[in-house]
């Protein structure tokens, strides 16, 4: 994502609502929760001069969703007030100055929380661009205006806007396909039609304009083909993932099947 | 397999010493109907073909079991056992090669080659540079060579934007950076030797950033339905045309919310992004450089992270674990809650796999797939 992101998410911390003195909420977690916590902390920043698995810091992420809204009151007192306090920086090294993770991980937990804190940070922010950004967490969470803002965004942008703020329009382009927010098309299409590169904008294009011969066709390549079948059950098109599923002759046939079959079994679970 | 001497032409002791009579198998004489192909294991156990069938004798001349044409048996020709006992038969008109685990409380029989006409002959070797085993299937006209383990086939993509020294700007060369992909994929190739699995290299491409940003690659640090849309560009870039092919990207380090962090790499699976599928959007992303926590950027990925990542990605995973999982527990030696590909960096028994996670890596429900069995 593009660097005025994090200035956004991390560097602007809210006004605490906690005194200094205050004890962090941290303190009161049960020790299992704690250890949850603790071992995150240590995997997301690793003592030392070698890296991380990120797949091992996001296991470690989950064992904090798994928990619920218990874990709430501690990650915004991260969020607002960092980690110095919370006795969860056991590194020699000062705290980081910024937690990005804390808004990342209550985002998952508690979304309508998460909505409340972007729009206060849009409160603080004059810049158009630290502003569009914001408006895109928002959209992500599906808030309509959210969605309207970045649609906006979308068909404004000049060339040069569009190349410097790449990563900003991709993120967006993604997140109106995820929400499948139709009235995005015409700024996806002016996109197309000025060059912009990007090679899942033919399939959102399809995607919002409802043509599904067009998705079966991008569904046979193989950079395209796993985010086409995702497309079609965004777009309730259930038939077509069948027809794709039953086609012997289409090589992601099995993945196809596995779509279908994940999408059924979440519908019984809903 | 058979390597004693033979006394009579009634007579042959196995490699143990064990003396079996042809014509006393439990005196079922009728058994043997044209027999065509014979081979021994290693414990004595005794098997030949029978027009369509395949009879199992145990090293006390009892009959176990007998293969037939419901196990997929058409005239087989010569048969043999490899070192695991496992055993192989030139179906001959059944135009293939049968591999078959004879166990009968466990038996699973697989076709291993097709697509050939009326094989008769079948022998194995080891070739005497690498040592790996391969099979040599010959049919009317010809000779096959085949390779005897497990595959898993890996497609390897590097960024150019990866040659590039975010700190320096130093280039390195593309011929000297496939040296260091070659030696990381042989180092993945040589732990998971381990399992008899074997890593195939389809090819090493060296492309542009799809995301145009230096080389750098934004990932997510919670699992969501889907990775971030600059993952799911990159991981939709030059992937192979197997759908079963793990597709490997070096990048030149990852961000989190545009920050650089200290992440050598990370496995993209659905046991995370529960909404991705693996064959189309699966893949393993190894950094070049990592960020210390004061933002200095350094070298990421060690010797072994890929044989890691790809442990990741083949095993089951924590959020679904069957088995030890992989994360569930810190720490090296014998650890039991985590897999040993799944230890520290600096744990020496992240190089030798324990024989459960070998199997899990060729049951677990979802990324099992990516072993070619046989």
């Amino acid at each position: 994502m593009h660097m005025l992101v994090p200035l956004l998410i991390a560097g602007v911390v809210l006004a605490s609502e906690a005194s200094a003195s205050d004890p962090s909420t941290c303190a009161t977690l049960d020790a299992e929760a704690r250890s949850v916590l603790q071992t995150f902390v240590e995997r997301y920043y690793p003592e030392g001069s070698e890296g991380e698995c990120a797949s091992t810091s996001m296991y470690a992420a989950q064992a904090i969703i798994d928990r619920g809204e218990s874990m709430l009151p501690c990650l915004l007192d991260v969020h607002r007030n960092g980690l110095g306090k919370t006795g969860l920086w056991l590194h020699s090294t000062p705290a980081p100055a910024t937690t990005p993770w804390a808004l990342e991980l209550i985002k998952t937990i508690a979304p309508e929380t998460a909505k409340d804190l972007y729009r206060g940070q849009l409160r603080s922010l004059d810049n158009p661009l630290e502003e569009a950004a914001v408006w895109l967490e928002l959209a992500r969470l599906g808030d309509p205006e959210g969605l309207r803002q970045i649609t906006s965004f979308l068909r404004l942008q000049s060339k040069a806007d569009q190349t410097r703020a790449r990563p900003l329009v991709n993120n967006m382009l993604d997140a109106v396909a995820v929400q499948h927010y139709r009235p995005a098309l015409p700024g996806l299409e002016k996109l197309r039609a000025e060059g912009y590169v990007n090679p899942l904008l033919p399939v959102f294009i399809a995607q919002l304009k409802g043509d599904v011969e067009s998705l079966k066709e991008l569904a046979a390549e193989p950079g395209l083909a796993g985010r086409v079948l995702r497309t079609l059950v965004v777009m309730d098109r259930l038939d077509v993932l069948q027809s794709l599923a039953d086609d012997p002759y289409y090589r992601y046939r099995k993945s196809a099947r596995e779509t279908l079959t994940r999408e059924s079994a979440t519908a019984k679970t809903e | 397999m058979a390597t004693g001497t033979t006394n009579s032409a009634r007579e042959r002791t196995t490699n143990n010493g064990q003396l079996l009579l042809y014509g006393a198998l439990g005196g079922d004489t009728a058994a043997a109907s044209r027999p065509a192909g014979l081979t021994f294991s290693t414990t004595g156990e005794f098997f030949f073909t029978a027009q369509s069938t395949i009879q199992h004798y145990d090293a006390s001349k009892n009959l176990v079991q007998a293969f037939t044409q419901a196990d997929g048996l058409d005239h087989p020709a010569q048969i043999e056992t490899d070192e695991n006992d496992t055993l192989w038969v030139a179906n001959r008109d059944g135009n293939n090669v049968l591999r078959i685990r004879t166990d009968p409380a466990n038996k699973l029989i697989r076709e291993k080659v097709s697509g050939i006409t009326s094989p008769r002959g079948l022998a194995f070797d080891r070739d005497p540079n690498t040592n790996e085993p391969w099979l040599y299937v010959a049919d009317q006209t010809e000779i096959y060579r085949f390779r005897v383990y497990d595959t898993v086939h890996v497609n390897i993509t590097v960024l150019e934007e990866a040659l590039i020294s975010p700190l320096s700007g130093t280039v390195t060369s593309k011929a000297d950076f496939e040296k260091r992909v070659r030696r990381d994929f042989n180092q993945a190739r040589t732990i998971f030797t381990q399992c008899g699995i074997e890593m195939l290299l389809e090819g090493i491409t060296f492309v542009a950033d799809p995301n145009s940003d230096s080389g750098r690659v934004n990932a997510s640090s919670v699992c969501t339905p889907l990775p971030t849309p600059e993952m799911q560009m990159l991981l939709g870039t030059n992937r192979s045309a197997n759908p079963l092919a793990i597709n490997l990207y070096y990048i030149n380090h990852f961000l989190i919310l545009g920050m650089p962090i200290p992440r050598n790499g990370e496995s993209i699976t659905n046991d995370c992004y529960t909404s991705l599928n693996n064959q189309t959007g699966g893949g393993v992303v190894i950094a070049r450089f990592s960020a210390l926590p004061a933002g200095t950027l350094t070298g990421g990925a060690v010797d072994n992270t890929v044989a890691h990542e790809i442990g990741h990605f083949l095993l089951d995973s924590f959020m679904n674990p069957v088995g030890p999982g992989e994360h569930r527990d810190v720490g090296c030696g014998t650890n039991t809650n985590r897999f040993h590909i799944m230890h520290g960096t600096g744990c020496s028994t992240r190089y030798t796999l324990d024989p459960l996670e070998c199997t899990d890596i060729r049951t677990n429900m979802d990324e099992s797939e990516f072993v070619e069995l046989f």
